[in-house]
């Protein structure tokens, strides 16, 4: 899907929830939970960190024993952020959430944070053009041109 | 694609667990098989009381902010099961995902429960289908065209 990210972002908006690298992992989740997001962006003063999402709480904290209210977000936020540019398509988007198994890709335009897509926006890009798709095959598909070309 | 098709790649083993289990419990199921759900019954082969995944353990944890081993995966999960039928298309999988804000969905074949689709799996399917038309497309337009047409 040619989509870009960029329309993807005007539709949805640039908005980025955040929350510091030295809060605690119990305030991610507080804010996770009010906001309805699966993902925060980390940060240390104005530079992006890092990513902090539901899975990392999952697998690093409870699954280790720890405490959520004693453990900080540095402690277990992803550092290795894979991310995407305002000019990448939608199909490249999925191939990354797809290959990498993550939910929510950060956009850097000119190496500053323009926005955030998660995989349930993707799907909702994928829908707005997936239907017209299947009819403009279904027509091609019985158009007289190609019926001739089989003649 | 049909859902149907997505379950035979990837699977169609169903992962559950008793309501009266812990949330420490799910937890451990969930990164064991790194999957995001679990179907909740409480006999095999007995009827599915709702599902419990990742997003219900952080709401939980937000609202009760009680000890896990305490938590109970009846008063965590969502009993409001929504549905997909094995000879659905994905675009129906992804438009019932998309409305309802949900991330797995639960196949069924007439009654019985066929198999369990998450987003991710959509999204890999979508892609893959997309690949494939792309694959087709350029060898349409190599073969000159009529070698696709003809056979």
């Amino acid at each position: 899907m040619h989509t870009t990210i960029q329309t993807l972002l005007d539709r949805k908006g640039h908005d980025v929830h955040s929350i510091r690298a030295d809060q605690t992992v119990f305030e991610a989740i507080f804010q996770m939970d009010a906001l309805h997001v699966g993902g925060l962006i980390v940060k240390d003063g104005a530079r992006v960190v890092g990513i902090i999402t539901e899975r990392d709480y999952l697998r690093k904290v409870i699954l280790r024993g720890r405490s959520s209210k004693e453990t900080l977000v540095e402690t277990i936020m992803t550092r290795d952020l894979e991310s995407v540019t305002p000019e990448d398509s939608v199909d490249v988007a999925m191939r990354l959430m797809t290959e990498k198994r993550c939910r929510h890709l950060p956009v850097f335009k000119d190496g500053e944070l323009d926005g955030i897509v998660s995989i349930g926006d993707l799907v909702k890009e994928i829908i707005v053009v997936r239907d017209p798709g299947i009819q403009r095959l279904h027509f091609q598909s019985v158009s007289p041109k190609y019926q001739s070309t089989v003649i | 694609m049909l859902l149907n098709d997505v379950l035979n790649e990837k699977g169609k083993e169903v992962h559950t667990i008793p309501s009266n289990a812990s949330i420490d419990d799910v937890v451990t199921e969930l990164v064991r098989f790194n999957i995001g759900s679990l179907l909740v019954r409480d006999s095999p082969g007995g009827p599915i009381l709702g599902i419990i995944t990742e997003r219900d353990i952080l709401r939980a944890l937000a609202a009760h902010q009680a000890p896990l081993e305490e938590l109970r995966v009846s008063t965590c999960m969502s009993c409001d099961l929504i549905t997909a039928q094995a000879q659905d298309d994905i675009t129906v999988a992804m438009r019932l995902m998309t409305t309802h804000r949900v991330r797995h969905l639960p196949v069924v074949e007439g009654e019985a429960l066929y198999g369990i689709v998450s987003i991710g799996d959509i999204v890999k399917a979508h892609h893959d289908e997309l690949e494939l038309e792309n694959h087709l497309m350029l060898n349409y337009i190599q073969g000159g065209g009529s070698s696709v047409v003809a056979s």
